[in-house]
């Protein structure tokens, strides 16, 4: 009995630590392709969302708004340029407490125009809260 | 009972524990949503923004407005790293090229006036050897 209960300790000592050691190192194994530092799905949807012009995505990951300000998210959908999106680059991140930075790079046909730029979001609880 | 074969037993037994744990973590965290678009390979860090990250983390204004001799530039690296007023470390996240155009991407901490831990992005952009835009 007494060596049933050591084993189960063992075993559930060696879940503990499997589970912390893969958390502790995912952004060493889970790195986007050209940046470093581990990706919030949170901000891969932001960037989705915003180049799918789907105003809704946006308000999924996106701190809440006033009324006001989702009625202007979505006229600003409706009436943005057609763009469409050629690559999306995750450049890397890091995390400080609840705060974490995610940048991209972009590149898109605007128009007749190819653009390249860069997208830096700053989340926080999970939420995007400043996109420079 | 000797003691080898219940130290290969105990450690067996850990291990077991350990990739279920491990396994766990990676079944319960979710993983970003698929990117449908291309993605760039990585670029070197380029050196004209390499110079800027230094200079930052130095804390070394004569270098920077030397190195960014613009003041609409300097303007907007101002309000990349507002409410940063104190440096702890710059970092070079990763960079990406596209047709002579190098997006040099960095994250800065410190800390604001208040004291409080800070974290802040920003991306230069270089082009034949020299940053041209701050974002």
């Amino acid at each position: 009995m007494r060596a049933a209960r050591d084993s189960l300790a063992i075993v559930l000592a060696g879940v503990l630590f499997g589970y912390v050691a893969a958390a502790v190192t995912a952004p060493l194994w889970n790195p986007g392709r050209a940046g470093s530092g581990s990706e919030a799905p949170q901000a891969r949807t932001y960037m989705l969302a915003s180049l799918k012009q789907d105003p809704e995505g946006l308000a999924a990951v996106t701190e809440s708004k006033d009324v006001a300000q989702k009625a202007a998210r979505l006229l600003g959908a409706a009436q943005q340029q057609q763009v469409n999106p050629l690559s999306l680059t995750f450049l890397g991140g890091a995390t400080e407490g609840r705060i974490s930075v995610d940048i991209y790079a972009v590149e898109m046909r605007v128009g007749a125009n190819t653009v390249f730029w860069p997208f830096a979001l700053t989340l926080v609880g999970g939420k995007v809260v400043l996109v420079e | 009972m000797s003691k080898a074969p219940v130290a290969a037993a105990t450690l067996l037994l850990f291990a077991a524990g350990a990739l279920v744990g491990a396994g766990a973590q990676f079944l319960t965290t979710a993983s970003p949503e698929e990117n449908p678009y291309a993605s760039l390979p990585a670029a070197p860090e380029p050196q004209a923004s390499a110079n800027v990250a230094a200079a930052i983390r130095l804390d070394d204004a004569r270098s920077l407005a030397r190195l960014i001799g613009d003041q609409d530039l300097l303007g907007k690296l101002h309000s990349s790293l507002d409410p940063i007023v104190s440096v702890s470390d710059v970092k070079f996240l990763g960079a990406a090229d596209r047709n002579g155009t190098t997006l040099s991407a960095y994250v800065v901490r410190g800390r604001d006036q208040m004291g409080n831990k800070i974290i802040r992005g920003f991306v230069l952009s270089v082009q034949h050897g020299e940053v041209v835009g701050v974002n």
